[in-house]
């Protein structure tokens, strides 16, 4: 693989292997307080699932480490966010953040372009004009995606043309092309069928390897599946934390346990 | 999409281009003089300003709105030459005037109606305009808009026994409309066969149909001689404290030439 | 950096259209203010008459404007009552009831209508309407009120009728084929559920429509009568606010000119009531259950499980009968649309001729070619100013500010007054400012200028809301992925809002088209070919208003309203084709 010629701002993720740290959080929205004094640790390299339900703040939470909460006017943080041991709401080009800190949103989102200018848009966005570069990328992520195959042939056709499930890799894709070193996914498969949604599991483990993924699911099962640690939410509160085997097996908190098991959310 | 926004561009550009080519490729760096004002004078000038282009190297672009708007014009200096279908009034100052020639003023009915004699007096029309009553088949009146030296004059020249004008009044009586054109006047005439309207005398065409005034024809040589009383001079204006150009100075001069003058006559306008 | 720039750019854009917005109203109202004043408030809006040419009368006595605001209040209910509830009742046919096969050329045919400029209207009233009118009116004549209302209910129909179709094809099909299942009627479920959810929609077609009735001039002025007198019946001669004002302001002075203004300024003062009427209908869901057609949905009876089977259409009569209503009033704005065309093309046609189109213009004899070069660069210029400011000003509305600001609403308020004044009231302010106070005089600059002026209010309006209709998700993706605001409104928002900005243009190139009563004042009425922006030109609805004039040439005022036709056909089949193009780009 080519290497990459736009430079990557160095976050340091090697010597804490703390991929990213939150210390008393709160976030807030006008008068609504959505997350309430959260402090976790996310590893390197792990799948961690956030579980809770809807309203519990899962996705707020998921929101502060790329800084999308910004777009929301009346959104207020108070506490550390750490990003690869960078302070991420201090000076910062949030910019380069989220080049760092990819996305994959709950519905799919493709842009009204063609497959190949949707993948291309990241690294475009960063400088990248040469077009033997671009290509080399979008052959990389849409590789990656698991979706080269489906779409080689049908490059400059509208990214709007392809299935559900097909978009959803889709933006995937473009998360990876601009090389993230953290992939954050809400609900990634809640809009898909279980066919899309095991492809797009199959996809995780084996994005685990180079990234570090944490992914906000309503389902227990795919929680249980894929992920290698586990948080659930409750009301903005972070009522459990720990190896998923672990939760699912032994849940500590009395109100966890309920809800794995399906006795209330 | 790029595409789109592209074409769109282009063709914005393009018709920006083309507006401006076609416009100046058609423009010979003319001497331009601007008139503006009266609609009953503009068809009269459109005649002399087409005879004077044919010698000339100029251009004269005539400005169709009013009487009133012509004066104001001259004053604020948006034209050169301002024209009017009736006399300065007393409140209309800074202005030097020159009449042109006279225009009667022709009462105008439907081809199909026919009254005594087709005859009407001034106190007949002063009744109607004032107080609504007919005048046999003529059950209601067309005025122009306040701003015309047609009505102007008219205001002025229609006057009942006792001597007192149109334009003393305070407001016409339920069955006068206003009309804001001399077309709209012939249109509104040419389809109703109960209304009265009145319009320039060189105006007048077989869409319609004249009334004599007081027994006498409305011709130019009754206008002329002074029998037919509804007439009013056609004047131009300029600002007293700016002077004319070379150009300008010249047109007029020609209008009150014998060849100009000669024009008059033959587009029914009375000559001086 | 490049960002910064960016929103410098468009900042700058939002703040000249705040300026240019903004200095418009306080323009008007400041010069106003001497009237007023020297007038009396009471004396110049409840004062009977209005002569101001009479020297004899005290100011106090001769400017009053009650019989136009009363003219304008009348014409415009009355338009709303026949043209306004007609547009709904084709609307609800199209959508429901009319057949598959006619739907589509119905509604292009309808569309058609909202294109034919004005002053056509205007002559088809004079010729046609007043003609027929004189037969009933009681007083022999056809001129006033009644012709009005007819002429202007022709004009709005197809605005109202396109409008409440969006609104009413809008509600989900769920809701209809619910209470089929329930058991209602097509009819039943057409008037008691479709017509209630699309409730807002279609009020805010009614009340476009009043506001494009108010603002009407050209047209009515033909066939009001035009006496400034205290209306009293249908066939009463009536003047409204507009015709007041385009009556008499060019040669107006001081206080004449004053009072003048103060009559746009009444009548923005409407417009801007009306816009809080709709703002305050929008917020206020219950204020909806107070009007009169609600509740007399509310009186049919329908009980869904009363429904005989042996006797079924027993149940929803009126429906039925509105259905049948719905058809009348379909038919009848269908026929108005043939009659008008076949008049102006049987009118018109025969002499259009080569020489009439691209002959050389003069003193000597008038064509169309000074009409086709001046409305290509009125518009050309109007579109270099209007579009780039207005789509800069509407994205930094809509993507930097902060929505909930108290100025930035206000300034939605004003954008949203403005483009409901009537274009009159831009060429007052036009002749005024650029003409006069600027010095430009009669020329195609200050035209232009003013029909920038006009259309800017839309193209932020229309632009704003192609952009709002963007998906958010988008801005997430596009920001997620680390690109900054610049680059996500260049690349990501633009595009897609693209179709919308496109239909405002040709919105703003229709009405500019058409658009006479503004330029007579600023552009000038000439027989000449402009050569540049210094001189003055008259476009397509100018010259047709020239060559009506003086009535010599009435012709040639048909023939160029042929033409004018046939452009606004070829406008129109382009929107269309541009449409479904688009539309299958999107899909592929």
């Amino acid at each position: 693989m080519k290497e990459l010629s736009y430079k990557i701002e160095d976050f340091t993720f090697n010597e804490t292997k703390k991929a990213i740290n939150t210390s008393k959080l709160h976030v807030f929205y006008g008068e609504l307080e959505a997350i309430k004094d959260v402090s976790i640790t996310i590893l390197e390299n792990t799948i961690t699932a956030f579980i809770g339900p809807s309203g519990c703040g899962k996705s707020t939470l998921l929101k502060t480490f790329n800084r999308m909460n910004d777009l929301v006017e009346c959104c207020k943080i108070t506490g550390v966010v750490e990003v690869g041991g960078v302070n991420i709401y201090k000076n910062i080009d949030v910019s380069t953040l989220r080049k760092n800190v990819g996305m994959v949103f709950q519905k799919p989102n493709p842009f009204q372009m063609s497959i190949y200018d949707n993948v291309a848009y990241g690294p475009r966005t960063h400088g990248i004009k040469k077009k033997s570069v671009l290509d080399s990328i979008v052959f990389d992520a849409l590789n990656r995606a698991a979706m080269w195959n489906e779409v080689k042939d049908r490059l400059t056709k509208s990214a709007m043309s392809l299935s559900g499930g097909q978009q959803q890799r889709l933006c995937i894709a473009r998360a990876l092309a601009v090389k993230p070193k953290i992939l954050l996914m809400d609900e990634p498969t809640s809009a898909l069928d279980p066919i899309s949604t095991g492809h797009i599991e199959d996809l995780c483990k084996e994005l685990r390897k180079q990234f570090t993924i944490v992914i906000v699911t309503h389902n227990m099962q795919q929680a249980a599946r894929i992920s290698d640690k586990t948080a659930f939410f409750l009301l903005g509160d972070m009522l459990e934390y720990g190896n998923t085997k672990d939760i699912f097996s032994s849940p500590k908190n009395e109100k966890c346990e309920r809800y794995i098991t399906g006795k209330f959310g | 999409m790029k595409k789109i926004i592209r074409i769109l561009s282009f063709v914005v550009l393009l018709s920006l281009f083309v507006g401006i080519f076609v416009g100046c490729a058609n423009s010979k760096a003319k001497i331009e003089i601007k008139v503006s004002g009266s609609s009953s004078v503009t068809p009269l000038m459109q005649k002399l300003a087409q005879e004077y282009e044919k010698n000339n190297d100029v251009t004269i672009s005539i400005i169709t709105h009013d009487s009133g708007t012509g004066i104001k014009d001259t004053q604020e200096g948006l034209n050169e030459i301002g024209m009017a279908s009736r006399s300065l009034k007393s409140t209309e100052t800074g202005l030097d005037s020159v009449k042109i020639c006279d225009d009667g003023i022709a009462l105008i009915v439907n081809k199909d109606l026919s009254i005594t004699g087709d005859s009407v007096s001034g106190s007949q029309i002063y009744s109607l305009y004032k107080d609504g009553i007919a005048i046999e088949g003529i059950l209601r009146g067309i005025s122009r808009e306040a701003s015309s030296g047609t009505r102007g004059a008219f205001d002025e020249l229609i006057k009942n026994t006792e001597g007192k004008a149109l334009k003393d009044i305070t407001a016409f009586a339920a069955v006068i409309s206003e009309q804001n054109s001399t077309g709209s006047v012939k249109t509104a005439i040419s389809t109703a066969t109960d209304t009265l309207g009145y319009i320039s005398l060189g105006s007048l065409d077989n869409t319609v149909k004249a009334l004599k005034f007081e027994n006498v024809d409305a011709t130019a040589e009754n206008v002329k001689n002074g029998s037919y009383k509804l007439a009013r001079p056609f004047i131009l204006v300029k600002k007293s404290d700016t002077e004319l150009s070379t150009q300008a100075t010249a047109f007029i001069n020609f209008i009150l030439s014998e060849a100009g003058q000669a024009i008059v006559a033959q587009e029914g306008y009375i000559s001086m | 950096m490049r960002d910064k720039i960016a929103k410098y750019i468009f900042f700058s854009c939002a703040i000249f259209s705040i300026f240019a917005i903004f200095g418009i109203l306080f323009y008007l109202c400041n010069t106003s203010i001497p009237a007023f004043r020297e007038i009396g408030i009471f004396n110049l809006l409840f004062g009977t008459v209005w002569a101001p040419d009479k020297e004899f009368l005290a100011p106090s006595d001769k400017f009053g404007l009650l019989p136009m605001i009363l003219s304008s209040l009348c014409v415009s209910f009355g338009a709303l009552l026949v043209g306004g509830l007609g547009g709904v009742f084709t609307a609800v046919f199209l959508v429901r009831f009319a057949p598959k096969r006619i739907k589509a050329p119905l509604t292009a045919a309808i569309n058609f209508l909202s294109g034919i400029p004005s002053i056509m209207f205007g002559f088809f009233g004079m010729v046609v309407v007043v003609k027929l009118l004189s037969i009933i009116s009681p007083s022999g004549s056809g001129y006033g009120m009644l012709a009005c209302i007819i002429i202007l209910s022709m004009m709005i129909l197809p605005t109202v009728t396109s409008i409440s179709k969006n609104a009413i094809e809008a509600v989900p099909e769920e809701f209809y084929l619910g209470a089929l299942a329930l058991g209602a009627t097509k009819e039943q479920a057409m008037f008691r559920v479709e017509i209630p959810a699309a409730k807002s929609g279609i009020t805010a077609a009614l009340l476009l429509g009043i506001g494009r009735a108010v603002g009407e001039t050209m047209a009515i002025i033909m066939v009001a009568g035009n006496r400034a007198i205290m209306p009293t019946g249908l066939f009463s001669n009536i003047r409204t606010l507009t015709i007041n004002m385009v009556m008499e302001m060019a040669y107006a002075t001081d206080l004449h000119k004053q009072a003048l203004i103060a009559t746009g300024v009444v009548l923005m003062v409407f417009i801007i009531l009306l816009n809080l009427l709709v703002s305050f209908y929008r917020r206020d869901r219950s204020h909806i259950k107070k009007t009169l057609f609600k509740r007399r949905m509310r009186s049919i009876s329908f009980h869904p499980y009363d429904i005989d089977i042996d006797t079924p259409r027993r149940q929803g009569q009126l429906e039925t009968i509105l259905k049948y209503l719905a058809m009348v009033f379909c038919i009848m704005s269908l026929t108005s649309l043939v009659i008008i065309v076949v008049f102006i093309f049987i009118k018109g046609m025969g002499h259009i001729s080569l020489d009439l189109l691209f002959g050389v213009s003069g003193n000597a004899g008038m064509t169309l070619r000074p009409a086709f070069i001046s409305t290509i660069m009125l518009i050309s210029l109007a579109l270099t100013l209007a579009l780039p400011i207005g789509i800069g000003a509407a994205i930094y509305l809509v993507e930097y500010s902060k929505r909930q600001n108290k100025i930035i609403k206000l300034v939605r308020l004003a954008t949203e007054v403005l483009s409901g004044v009537p274009s009159i009231v831009f060429g007052l302010f036009g002749m005024i400012f650029f003409c006069e106070i600027l010095g430009f005089g009669y020329s195609l600059l200050a035209g232009g200028l003013t029909l920038a002026l006009t259309i800017l209010p839309t193209i932020i309006r229309a632009t704003e809301e192609s952009l709002l209709a963007v998906k958010n998700s988008l801005r997430e993706g596009s920001y997620a992925l680390g690109a900054r605001k610049a680059q996500t409104i260049f690349k990501v928002i633009i595009p897609v809002s693209i179709p919308g900005i496109i239909t405002a243009i040709i919105l703003s190139i229709g009405r500019m088209v058409g658009e006479s009563a503004a330029l007579i004042f600023t552009s000038g009425a000439v027989a000449y070919t402009p050569s540049f922006y210094d001189q003055p030109g008259s476009s397509f609805a100018v010259m047709m208003w020239m060559f009506s004039n003086e009535g010599l040439y009435i012709n040639a005022a048909y023939a160029t309203a042929a033409v004018l036709m046939i452009i606004v056909i070829v406008i129109n089949i382009s929107i269309a084709v541009l449409d479904s193009k688009l539309k299958k780009r999107r899909s592929q």
